[in-house]
Protein backbone atom coordinates (compact mmCIF):
# COMPACT_ATOMS: atom_id res chain seq x y z
CA UNK A 1 0.00 0.00 0.00
CA UNK A 2 1.21 3.48 -0.87
CA UNK A 3 -0.10 6.53 0.89
CA UNK A 4 -0.32 9.42 -1.55
CA UNK A 5 -1.00 12.89 -0.15
CA UNK A 6 -3.40 14.95 -2.23
CA UNK A 7 -1.18 17.09 -4.49
CA UNK A 8 -3.74 19.89 -4.54
CA UNK A 9 -4.83 20.46 -0.94
CA UNK A 10 -2.05 18.47 0.80
CA UNK A 11 -4.38 17.94 3.74
CA UNK A 12 -5.56 14.39 3.13
CA UNK A 13 -3.99 11.15 2.00
CA UNK A 14 -5.22 8.52 -0.42
CA UNK A 15 -4.21 4.90 -0.07
CA UNK A 16 -3.44 2.97 -3.24
CA UNK A 17 -2.54 -0.68 -3.77
CA UNK A 18 0.99 -1.27 -5.02
CA UNK A 19 1.26 -1.82 -8.75
CA UNK A 20 -2.34 -0.78 -9.36
CA UNK A 21 -3.97 2.00 -11.33
CA UNK A 22 -6.91 3.40 -9.40
CA UNK A 23 -9.29 6.32 -9.52
CA UNK A 24 -9.42 8.00 -6.12
CA UNK A 25 -11.12 11.05 -4.68
CA UNK A 26 -9.49 13.25 -2.09
CA UNK A 27 -11.60 13.09 1.08
CA UNK A 28 -10.79 16.71 1.87
CA UNK A 29 -11.11 18.62 -1.42
CA UNK A 30 -13.21 16.04 -3.32
CA UNK A 31 -11.01 16.25 -6.40
CA UNK A 32 -10.78 13.09 -8.48
CA UNK A 33 -7.36 11.63 -9.30
CA UNK A 34 -6.16 8.83 -11.52
CA UNK A 35 -3.24 7.24 -9.67
CA UNK A 36 -0.77 4.74 -11.06
CA UNK A 37 1.16 3.31 -8.11
CA UNK A 38 4.39 1.36 -8.43
CA UNK A 39 5.70 -1.28 -6.13
CA UNK A 40 8.30 0.03 -3.69
CA UNK A 41 11.88 -0.75 -4.65
CA UNK A 42 13.41 -3.85 -3.17
CA UNK A 43 15.62 -2.95 -0.24
CA UNK A 44 18.79 -4.79 -1.16
CA UNK A 45 20.91 -2.90 1.35
CA UNK A 46 24.63 -2.55 0.95
CA UNK A 47 26.67 -5.53 2.04
CA UNK A 48 30.40 -5.16 2.41
CA UNK A 49 32.78 -7.96 3.24
CA UNK A 50 35.97 -7.82 5.28
CA UNK A 51 39.26 -8.82 3.69
CA UNK A 52 40.18 -12.35 4.64
CA UNK A 53 43.78 -12.34 3.44
CA UNK A 54 46.35 -9.80 2.25
CA UNK A 55 45.90 -10.96 -1.32
CA UNK A 56 42.26 -9.81 -1.27
CA UNK A 57 41.80 -6.49 -3.09
CA UNK A 58 41.28 -3.65 -0.61
CA UNK A 59 38.84 -0.77 -0.98
CA UNK A 60 40.63 2.56 -1.58
CA UNK A 61 38.77 4.27 1.26
CA UNK A 62 38.15 1.29 3.52
CA UNK A 63 41.39 -0.73 3.67
CA UNK A 64 39.74 -3.36 5.83
CA UNK A 65 36.96 -4.01 3.32
CA UNK A 66 37.16 -6.21 0.27
CA UNK A 67 36.95 -4.26 -3.03
CA UNK A 68 34.36 -5.66 -5.38
CA UNK A 69 34.19 -3.00 -8.07
CA UNK A 70 36.47 -0.79 -10.11
CA UNK A 71 35.54 2.86 -10.59
CA UNK A 72 34.67 3.33 -14.27
CA UNK A 73 36.24 6.78 -14.35
CA UNK A 74 39.44 6.63 -12.28
CA UNK A 75 39.98 2.88 -11.90
CA UNK A 76 40.13 2.88 -8.09
CA UNK A 77 39.19 -0.35 -6.37
CA UNK A 78 36.06 0.25 -4.33
CA UNK A 79 33.78 -1.66 -2.01
CA UNK A 80 29.97 -1.70 -2.54
CA UNK A 81 29.64 1.10 0.02
CA UNK A 82 31.74 3.45 -2.12
CA UNK A 83 30.23 2.48 -5.48
CA UNK A 84 27.47 4.62 -6.96
CA UNK A 85 25.66 3.46 -10.06
CA UNK A 86 25.15 6.40 -12.38
CA UNK A 87 23.89 5.91 -15.94
CA UNK A 88 24.77 2.23 -15.76
CA UNK A 89 28.35 2.78 -14.50
CA UNK A 90 29.97 2.36 -11.12
CA UNK A 91 31.65 5.52 -9.91
CA UNK A 92 33.54 6.22 -6.69
CA UNK A 93 32.83 9.10 -4.33
CA UNK A 94 36.10 10.83 -5.28
CA UNK A 95 35.09 11.14 -8.94
CA UNK A 96 31.69 12.48 -7.96
CA UNK A 97 33.14 15.13 -5.66
CA UNK A 98 36.21 16.04 -7.71
CA UNK A 99 34.23 17.36 -10.71
CA UNK A 100 36.34 15.84 -13.45
CA UNK A 101 37.64 18.30 -16.05
CA UNK A 102 36.26 21.14 -13.96
CA UNK A 103 32.71 20.08 -14.67
CA UNK A 104 30.31 17.88 -12.75
CA UNK A 105 29.51 14.45 -14.11
CA UNK A 106 26.85 14.77 -16.80
CA UNK A 107 24.01 12.81 -15.14
CA UNK A 108 24.54 14.74 -11.89
CA UNK A 109 24.36 18.23 -13.34
CA UNK A 110 21.35 20.14 -12.13
CA UNK A 111 21.93 23.54 -13.67
CA UNK A 112 23.56 25.03 -16.73
CA UNK A 113 23.86 28.52 -18.14
CA UNK A 114 22.76 28.86 -21.75
CA UNK A 115 25.03 31.63 -22.99
CA UNK A 116 24.09 31.10 -26.63
CA UNK A 117 20.45 31.82 -25.83
CA UNK A 118 21.47 34.80 -23.73
CA UNK A 119 23.59 36.25 -26.55
CA UNK A 120 20.71 35.74 -28.99
CA UNK A 121 18.29 37.59 -26.70
CA UNK A 122 20.75 40.40 -26.08
CA UNK A 123 21.10 40.77 -29.84
CA UNK A 124 17.43 40.46 -30.72
CA UNK A 125 15.37 42.17 -28.05
CA UNK A 126 16.93 45.66 -28.16
CA UNK A 127 16.12 45.93 -31.88
CA UNK A 128 12.68 47.14 -30.74
CA UNK A 129 14.40 50.18 -29.26
CA UNK A 130 17.20 50.73 -31.71
CA UNK A 131 19.21 53.13 -29.50
CA UNK A 132 20.15 50.37 -27.06
CA UNK A 133 21.84 48.35 -29.78
CA UNK A 134 24.82 50.72 -29.55
CA UNK A 135 25.67 48.94 -26.29
CA UNK A 136 23.94 45.60 -26.68
CA UNK A 137 25.36 44.63 -30.10
CA UNK A 138 29.01 44.53 -28.90
CA UNK A 139 27.82 42.85 -25.68
CA UNK A 140 25.99 40.15 -27.67
CA UNK A 141 29.10 39.47 -29.79
CA UNK A 142 31.27 39.34 -26.66
CA UNK A 143 28.84 36.96 -24.90
CA UNK A 144 28.62 34.66 -27.92
CA UNK A 145 32.37 34.57 -28.63
CA UNK A 146 33.58 34.43 -25.01
CA UNK A 147 31.30 31.51 -24.16
CA UNK A 148 31.68 29.75 -27.52
CA UNK A 149 33.38 26.69 -26.02
CA UNK A 150 31.38 26.53 -22.82
CA UNK A 151 28.86 23.68 -22.64
CA UNK A 152 25.30 24.59 -23.44
CA UNK A 153 22.24 22.49 -22.63
CA UNK A 154 22.72 18.82 -21.77
CA UNK A 155 20.41 18.05 -24.68
CA UNK A 156 22.02 18.06 -28.12
CA UNK A 157 22.00 21.65 -29.35
CA UNK A 158 23.63 23.40 -32.29
CA UNK A 159 25.45 26.73 -32.14
CA UNK A 160 22.84 28.37 -34.34
CA UNK A 161 21.85 30.81 -31.59
CA UNK A 162 25.40 32.04 -31.11
CA UNK A 163 25.89 32.41 -34.87
CA UNK A 164 22.55 34.20 -35.24
CA UNK A 165 23.42 36.50 -32.32
CA UNK A 166 26.77 37.42 -33.89
CA UNK A 167 25.19 38.04 -37.30
CA UNK A 168 22.34 40.15 -35.91
CA UNK A 169 24.75 42.15 -33.74
CA UNK A 170 27.09 42.71 -36.71
CA UNK A 171 24.16 43.93 -38.80
CA UNK A 172 23.17 46.30 -36.01
CA UNK A 173 26.72 47.65 -35.77
CA UNK A 174 26.84 48.16 -39.56
CA UNK A 175 23.50 49.99 -39.41
CA UNK A 176 24.72 52.17 -36.54
CA UNK A 177 27.90 53.03 -38.47
CA UNK A 178 25.85 53.89 -41.59
CA UNK A 179 23.52 56.01 -39.46
CA UNK A 180 26.44 57.85 -37.84
CA UNK A 181 28.06 58.49 -41.24
CA UNK A 182 24.74 59.79 -42.60
CA UNK A 183 24.32 62.09 -39.58
CA UNK A 184 27.91 63.34 -39.90
CA UNK A 185 27.44 63.98 -43.64
CA UNK A 186 24.18 65.81 -43.03
CA UNK A 187 25.75 67.98 -40.32
CA UNK A 188 28.67 68.79 -42.61
CA UNK A 189 26.34 69.72 -45.49
CA UNK A 190 24.08 71.90 -43.36
CA UNK A 191 27.09 73.35 -41.57
CA UNK A 192 28.49 74.60 -44.89
CA UNK B 1 25.41 4.23 -22.31
CA UNK B 2 26.44 7.87 -22.19
CA UNK B 3 29.87 9.41 -21.85
CA UNK B 4 29.83 10.82 -18.31
CA UNK B 5 32.31 13.56 -19.17
CA UNK B 6 30.71 14.70 -22.40
CA UNK B 7 28.99 18.05 -22.71
CA UNK B 8 25.65 16.69 -23.88
CA UNK B 9 23.82 13.41 -24.06
CA UNK B 10 23.77 11.69 -27.45
CA UNK B 11 20.89 12.26 -29.83
CA UNK B 12 17.97 9.97 -29.11
CA UNK B 13 18.96 9.41 -25.48
CA UNK B 14 15.92 11.31 -24.29
CA UNK B 15 12.42 11.25 -25.74
CA UNK B 16 10.21 14.25 -25.19
CA UNK B 17 6.79 13.76 -23.68
CA UNK B 18 4.30 16.58 -23.77
CA UNK B 19 4.88 20.05 -25.06
CA UNK B 20 6.85 23.06 -23.93
CA UNK B 21 4.97 25.00 -21.34
CA UNK B 22 5.82 28.48 -20.14
CA UNK B 23 4.85 29.52 -16.65
CA UNK B 24 5.28 32.70 -14.69
CA UNK B 25 7.87 32.42 -11.93
CA UNK B 26 7.62 35.86 -10.39
CA UNK B 27 6.06 39.28 -10.70
CA UNK B 28 8.41 40.43 -13.45
CA UNK B 29 7.08 39.87 -16.98
CA UNK B 30 10.37 38.30 -18.11
CA UNK B 31 10.47 35.78 -15.24
CA UNK B 32 9.10 32.98 -17.36
CA UNK B 33 10.21 29.38 -17.17
CA UNK B 34 9.73 27.10 -20.14
CA UNK B 35 9.51 23.52 -18.93
CA UNK B 36 9.97 20.29 -20.87
CA UNK B 37 9.68 16.68 -19.80
CA UNK B 38 12.04 14.12 -21.30
CA UNK B 39 12.06 10.42 -20.66
CA UNK B 40 15.43 8.66 -20.53
CA UNK B 41 16.42 5.02 -20.14
CA UNK B 42 16.25 5.10 -16.33
CA UNK B 43 14.72 8.43 -15.37
CA UNK B 44 12.34 11.24 -16.21
CA UNK B 45 14.05 14.57 -16.75
CA UNK B 46 12.16 17.79 -16.05
CA UNK B 47 13.91 20.76 -17.63
CA UNK B 48 13.05 24.19 -16.29
CA UNK B 49 14.48 26.72 -18.71
CA UNK B 50 14.71 30.34 -17.67
CA UNK B 51 16.22 33.30 -19.49
CA UNK B 52 19.80 32.25 -18.84
CA UNK B 53 19.80 29.07 -16.80
CA UNK B 54 18.37 25.65 -17.35
CA UNK B 55 17.56 23.56 -14.30
CA UNK B 56 17.33 19.79 -14.38
CA UNK B 57 15.21 17.65 -12.09
CA UNK B 58 15.66 13.90 -12.43
CA UNK B 59 13.10 11.39 -11.23
CA UNK B 60 14.58 7.91 -11.40
CA UNK B 61 12.10 5.17 -12.16
CA UNK B 62 13.20 3.20 -9.12
CA UNK B 63 12.28 6.17 -6.89
CA UNK B 64 8.86 6.87 -8.38
CA UNK B 65 6.11 5.66 -6.10
CA UNK B 66 3.14 6.92 -8.07
CA UNK B 67 2.04 9.02 -11.01
CA UNK B 68 -1.02 11.10 -10.21
CA UNK B 69 -3.28 12.67 -12.82
CA UNK B 70 -6.15 15.05 -12.29
CA UNK B 71 -8.47 16.18 -15.06
CA UNK B 72 -8.78 19.95 -15.27
CA UNK B 73 -11.31 22.24 -16.92
CA UNK B 74 -8.66 24.41 -18.57
CA UNK B 75 -9.80 23.26 -22.02
CA UNK B 76 -13.37 24.41 -21.43
CA UNK B 77 -12.26 27.67 -19.81
CA UNK B 78 -9.87 28.50 -22.64
CA UNK B 79 -12.59 27.73 -25.21
CA UNK B 80 -15.04 30.01 -23.38
CA UNK B 81 -12.39 32.74 -23.20
CA UNK B 82 -11.63 32.41 -26.89
CA UNK B 83 -15.36 32.48 -27.78
CA UNK B 84 -15.82 35.64 -25.70
CA UNK B 85 -12.86 37.24 -27.48
CA UNK B 86 -14.28 36.12 -30.83
CA UNK B 87 -17.60 37.71 -29.96
CA UNK B 88 -15.85 40.90 -28.81
CA UNK B 89 -14.13 41.15 -32.17
CA UNK B 90 -17.02 39.90 -34.31
CA UNK B 91 -19.84 42.06 -32.90
CA UNK B 92 -18.24 45.43 -33.67
CA UNK B 93 -17.36 44.10 -37.13
CA UNK B 94 -21.10 43.90 -37.91
CA UNK B 95 -21.67 47.57 -37.15
CA UNK B 96 -18.43 49.13 -38.33
CA UNK B 97 -18.76 50.87 -41.68
CA UNK B 98 -15.06 51.32 -42.40
CA UNK B 99 -13.90 48.48 -44.64
CA UNK B 100 -10.33 48.31 -43.25
CA UNK B 101 -11.49 48.23 -39.62
CA UNK B 102 -14.02 45.53 -40.45
CA UNK B 103 -11.33 43.41 -42.12
CA UNK B 104 -9.01 43.76 -39.11
CA UNK B 105 -11.80 42.82 -36.70
CA UNK B 106 -12.85 39.82 -38.79
CA UNK B 107 -9.23 38.62 -38.98
CA UNK B 108 -8.86 38.96 -35.19
CA UNK B 109 -12.16 37.15 -34.59
CA UNK B 110 -11.12 34.34 -36.94
CA UNK B 111 -7.76 33.98 -35.21
CA UNK B 112 -9.25 33.77 -31.72
CA UNK B 113 -11.89 31.30 -32.95
CA UNK B 114 -9.18 29.23 -34.63
CA UNK B 115 -7.08 29.23 -31.43
CA UNK B 116 -10.11 28.12 -29.42
CA UNK B 117 -10.88 25.30 -31.87
CA UNK B 118 -7.23 24.16 -31.93
CA UNK B 119 -7.14 24.19 -28.11
CA UNK B 120 -10.31 22.12 -28.00
CA UNK B 121 -9.11 19.54 -30.48
CA UNK B 122 -5.76 19.12 -28.72
CA UNK B 123 -7.68 17.07 -26.20
CA UNK B 124 -8.77 17.13 -22.55
CA UNK B 125 -6.44 18.91 -20.12
CA UNK B 126 -4.99 17.57 -16.92
CA UNK B 127 -2.43 18.14 -14.20
CA UNK B 128 0.20 15.44 -13.76
CA UNK B 129 2.26 14.83 -10.63
CA UNK B 130 5.05 12.46 -9.77
CA UNK B 131 5.23 11.11 -6.25
CA UNK B 132 8.55 9.96 -4.82
CA UNK B 133 9.39 9.08 -1.26
CA UNK B 134 10.36 12.65 -0.48
CA UNK B 135 8.35 14.91 -2.76
CA UNK B 136 5.42 15.39 -5.07
CA UNK B 137 6.45 17.31 -8.17
CA UNK B 138 4.17 18.62 -10.85
CA UNK B 139 5.12 17.92 -14.45
CA UNK B 140 3.79 21.12 -15.97
CA UNK B 141 4.36 20.24 -19.64
CA UNK B 142 2.20 17.14 -19.28
CA UNK B 143 -1.06 19.05 -19.45
CA UNK B 144 -3.08 16.95 -21.89
CA UNK B 145 -4.53 13.51 -21.30
CA UNK B 146 -2.85 12.15 -24.44
CA UNK B 147 0.56 13.12 -22.97
CA UNK B 148 -0.39 11.24 -19.82
CA UNK B 149 -1.28 8.16 -21.82
CA UNK B 150 2.15 8.36 -23.49
CA UNK B 151 3.82 8.67 -20.08
CA UNK B 152 1.87 5.73 -18.66
CA UNK B 153 2.69 3.61 -21.72
CA UNK B 154 6.39 4.52 -21.45
CA UNK B 155 6.48 3.71 -17.74
CA UNK B 156 4.60 0.46 -18.29
CA UNK B 157 7.01 -0.63 -21.03
CA UNK B 158 9.98 0.24 -18.82
CA UNK B 159 8.46 -1.80 -16.01
CA UNK B 160 8.16 -4.72 -18.39
CA UNK B 161 11.86 -4.34 -19.17
CA UNK B 162 12.60 -4.51 -15.47
CA UNK B 163 13.95 -0.98 -15.15
CA UNK B 164 11.27 0.28 -12.79
CA UNK B 165 10.25 -1.40 -9.55
CA UNK B 166 8.28 -4.51 -10.35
Amino acid sequence: MIRVPCPECRKAEMTVENGMRMEMTCPNCNRAFDILAFDPPENTGCVTQNRISDTDPACFDHPGKRAEHVCDLCGRLICPLCAFTIAGRRICTHCISSRRNGRPILPLEHRRALYDGLAFRIALWPTILFYFTLFTAPLAIFTAVWNWRKPSSILPRTRIRSIAAILIALMQIVLIVILLIAIATAIRQYGD
Amino acid sequence: MIDLNSQAVPKGYYRRIGGRLGRQLGPLPLAISIARVMIGPDHILLIDGGLVFERYHRFYFRDIEAVIVRKTITRVLSLILMLILTALFALPAVFVTDEFARTVLIVCASLTLLLGIIGWFRGPTCACYIRTAVQTARLYPICRMRHTRTLFAALASIRLQGMAPE
